[in-house]
């Protein structure tokens, strides 16, 4: 590691500090660099399957967001951080070494997985469209005009008559159902 | 989904009122050993002749025991709920309580008349001693658990049993309200086998449901 835990902690903390605060942009800051502190971590740990890193990043993410209150100030930001990124890690491990034969890595896949021809693409959509219908109404438009036409949080915030941040949690909430739902990790 | 637009939708995400840990943690607790304690009094009924026990040196004994285990699982129970501490001195403290106990009873047992030694060591209860503080241990230890869950246990099984012992130290600390036993060889034999059932059901059941 280039950096010691002692320089990431004085980064972070101050950044940290403001987010619990309510401070936006520091908090978005503060994700940033704890990504990449996270995903050099996954990187030396999972040298055989380079393309779990990136999943485990944002796992790791939405983790330390959703247990954020668990933080107290009386212990150094790292180790919290970086418990959480190894018990990630861990459940990882075991869920892989479990399953870890059935691991084919879709890259090698990559030309039978294809999409070919325009009725494939439609039935993709009807799947689609089947796995939104379980949303509620806001958060399934949230979802499809920001993910899958391709518009601005204010553009569908303009279309749909939501507030900008109603929308931004809408689609959050949405992902997350959907998560939750089908299962990204199977 | 791209890991900065992650970044993003978690940036806007509006940041939730949490009440402190010890809270979290102190809520549910005072709730269910309400209920544990009501149902000591409905179901079990208190010991009609407490206020010559609660002056008993063998009671005190136990109650300063129980009240040395219940602290020593919540120090546990507030440093595993979070991630990045160890499980410190929790399961050395509760061992050395639990020694201590068994010490006294081992002294006890090893004073008494061989005839007596049999009824020091099963008292006029034991069929039901340890059965009753599982039992009542279970709403506490319900409640704990769900609260754990809240929060975020790396180590969900030591988490577990550190639960299962504050569950079943405030079990028996009220179920001592009903027990008539005052010698230390049951404590040991009963309570301390009825706690431990407790903090294994509790390291069991954390396993499995204090994944996050």
């Amino acid at each position: 590691m280039s950096e010691s835990l002692h320089t990431i902690e004085a980064r972070l903390h101050a950044l940290w500090t403001a987010s619990l605060d309510g401070d936006t942009p520091s908090y978005e800051r503060v994700l940033h660099l704890i990504s990449g502190y996270l995903r050099s971590f996954f990187k030396k740990r999972l040298l055989s399957h380079p393309s779990d890193v990136e999943d485990l990043v944002q796992e790791t993410l939405m983790a330390i967001h959703q247990k954020r209150h668990t933080y107290q100030s009386d212990q150094p930001l790292t180790a919290w951080m970086y418990a959480i990124a190894r018990y990630k890690w861990v459940d990882h491990l075991r869920a892989h070494g479990r399953r870890g034969h059935l691991h084919d890595d879709i890259d090698d896949w990559a030309n039978t997985l294809a999409v070919e021809s325009e009725e494939d693409a439609s039935d993709a959509h009807k799947d689609l469209d089947t796995l939104l219908a379980g949303l509620p109404a806001r958060q399934r438009e949230a979802i499809e005009h920001t993910r899958l036409h391709g518009l601005s949080i204010s553009e569908t915030a303009e279309r749909t008559g939501q507030s900008e941040s109603a929308v931004k949690v809408n689609i959050h909430r949405g992902l997350k159902t959907l998560i939750a739902k089908w299962g990204v990790r199977t | 989904m791209k890991t900065q637009d992650l970044i993003g939708l978690l940036a806007s995400d509006p940041l939730p009122t949490h009440k402190p840990v010890r809270q979290q943690l102190a809520q549910p607790l005072a709730w269910a050993a309400a209920v544990c304690g009501l149902l000591v009094v409905l179901v079990f009924g208190i010991n009609p002749a407490l206020s010559d026990m609660a002056r008993h040196p063998a009671f005190i004994t136990k109650m300063l025991w129980l009240a040395s285990l219940m602290i020593f699982s919540a120090l546990g129970l507030l440093r595993l709920a979070r991630p990045g501490l160890n499980a410190g001195h929790t399961f050395w403290g509760l061992s050395l309580s639990m020694l201590a106990m068994t010490s006294l009873g081992l002294v006890q047992s090893l004073q008494a008349t061989p005839g007596t030694r049999a009824d020091l060591w099963l008292g006029a209860s034991w069929q039901a001693c340890s059965l009753s503080i599982l039992g009542l241990s279970l709403p506490v230890l319900g409640a704990l658990l769900w609260a754990l869950r809240q929060l975020a246990p790396t180590r969900p099984a030591l988490a577990g049993a550190a639960a299962g012992w504050m569950a079943a130290s405030v079990a028996a600390s009220l179920y001592s309200l009903h027990c008539t036993e005052t010698t230390f060889t049951f404590f040991t034999a009963w309570y301390g086998g009825g706690m431990l059932l407790v903090s294994l059901l509790g390291a069991a059941l954390g396993a499995r449901c204090l994944r996050w």
